[in-house]
């Protein structure tokens, strides 16, 4: 029946994976590897009826470590993004359906989503109004307090990596640079999180961190969906850090305790903290408690998921819309 | 907030449950003794590589979580078992890269590259990519570690009166 289609042809990839899975077209692309959209044929087959829907899912081609000269097995990142998908199922976090692998490359197969914030969030179309921003905030807040409570760190929390499904849910997805803070008092490394949602703890080579990094790049996020652009869009290390200390105020002992023994700490010129509500008129106080809060520079001062939720921002009228009503039919 | 310490373990226990009669159950042909040798060559594979105490205990989780898995397994396969959960404990735990060649040289050439990583793979799928026990090394660290709070906190005024 397929065959009669003239463009099944046209697409020039292997057309089954595993005897299962049909390559459709490619996605996505990342320092990850590239996302392919698939259907899944299996099902088709046992089914009574040849009109039943089609079932469609996304596959995740992770890419070969660099040195793919030496056989090393499964590249390790790969294997603990498994993991950590494999110990949390969420609403708010994407799951993970099926691990394969065709002979050196590992496949991941993950719910097909339709788009992801940054195109919603940098759309010239589309106006967010504060019940979607709530919608969204709240969907993220949930999908972190999930993480957190299962010693999780994203790590990786940018606005590409929220997917959101035709129904407007949120999840989180590529876990690529995850990990468990549990028990282990382990050195962590300053090289995650896109430069732009990267908490100040961060940049100033801090080897001990927490979960806070993630409130820090959620409340990167909700200011971007404010500005509707980036928040904080530094070049480098050290123009990230100014650009963060022009609006928050540059740390002192004083505000932040300790600062001044961080590994990588300069001293920037001094620049009192600037109120969101300058920086963003027409938002209430409570919009600019809660992003004041998330983006706090001490991490021990900063919100934690929980008073996230429960801030009074939320419980606000005008009421968060239901996750249906975000503006995704407008999405390009 | 994040579940208590305690709350975790419960969670992991019942996840990551062995079953400790698998040798009588599962694999008639293995004696405790060949598996105590394995874990000790194992050991000894750590030191030869500087890896950390955690790395053997994840490595002897797997052996132990795949033998109650599966089945009627030969004598000859558990080095190889052996060889692919120090490569898997090798890259959940530390840095960098441990080489497959030199896995190949300790085990004095018996199996192939492709061999320890067919096998990685089959391990890997059989515990459902569960890969993160708490280990006997982790729950001794965080005892201490609570012994050593407790210590400063309130035997150092104990002591001082």
């Amino acid at each position: 029946m397929e065959k009669n289609n003239p463009e099944e042809f046209k697409v020039p990839f292997s057309p089954l994976l595993i005897g299962r899975y049909k390559m459709i077209k490619k996605i996505g692309k990342g320092s990850y590897g590239s996302v392919y959209k698939v259907e899944d044929i299996k099902d088709r087959k046992t089914a009574t009826t040849p009109d039943s829907p089609k079932k469609y899912f996304a596959v995740k081609k992770m890419k070969l470590p660099a040195n793919r000269l030496k056989i090393q097995g499964i590249d390790f990142t790969t294997l603990r993004e498994i993991n950590i998908l494999q110990e949390i199922k969420h609403e708010n976090i994407i799951p993970l359906v099926d691990v394969f692998h065709i002979n050196r490359s590992t496949f991941m197969v993950m719910e097909l989503m339709k788009s992801d914030l940054s195109k919603l969030m940098f759309s010239r179309t589309i106006t967010l109004t504060i019940p979607h921003i709530k919608c969204i905030m709240l969907q993220i807040f949930y999908g972190l307090k999930e993480l957190h409570k299962n010693w999780i760190i994203h790590r990786d929390l940018t606005p590409n990596n929220l997917l959101i499904s035709e129904d407007g849910v949120l999840k989180f997805s590529d876990f690529g640079l995850s990990r468990f803070f549990a028990s282990n008092n382990r050195p962590m490394t300053q090289n995650v999180v896109t430069l732009h949602y990267r908490a100040p703890e961060i940049l100033f080579g801090a080897n001990y961190y927490g979960p806070q990094i993630d409130i820090f790049s959620a409340g990167c996020i909700l200011g971007g969906l404010l500005l509707r652009g980036t928040l904080f869009c530094g070049r480098n290390d050290i123009d990230q850090m100014s650009q963060i200390f022009k609006i928050m105020g540059t740390p002192s002992e004083e505000t932040w305790e300790g600062v001044t023994n961080l590994p990588h700490y300069v001293e920037f010129e001094e620049t009192p903290p600037q109120s969101f509500r300058i920086l963003f008129p027409g938002i209430d106080e409570d919009l600019a408690n809660l992003l004041e809060g998330l983006l706090v520079l001490d991490p021990n001062k900063r919100l934690t998921v929980e008073q996230c939720i429960n801030h009074p921002f939320f419980n606000k009228s005008p009421d968060s819309c239901d996750p249906d009503e975000l503006p995704m039919d407008d999405i390009s | 907030m994040p579940h208590s310490h305690n709350e975790h373990r419960n969670y992991q226990e019942s996840v990551y449950k062995t079953n400790p009669e698998y040798l009588k159950l599962n694999h008639p042909s293995l004696s405790p003794r060949m598996v105590s040798l394995v874990l000790h060559w194992v050991q000894q594979c750590c030191e030869v590589f500087y890896l950390k105490r955690e790395t053997y205990y994840l490595a002897s989780c797997y052996f132990h979580l795949y033998l109650s898995k599966v089945e009627n397994l030969k004598p000859k396969h558990l080095q190889l078992i052996a060889t692919s959960c120090l490569l898997i404990a090798f890259k959940i735990e530390e840095l960098g890269l441990l080489s497959c060649n030199s896995l190949v040289e300790v085990n004095n050439g018996q199996c192939s590259k492709t061999d320890i990583v067919v096998m990685e793979k089959h391990i890997s799928k059989t515990l459902c990519w569960k890969l993160y026990p708490k280990t006997l090394n982790n729950i001794l660290g965080q005892a201490t570690r609570q012994w050593d709070d407790f210590v400063n906190g309130n035997l150092r005024v104990f002591i001082s009166l």
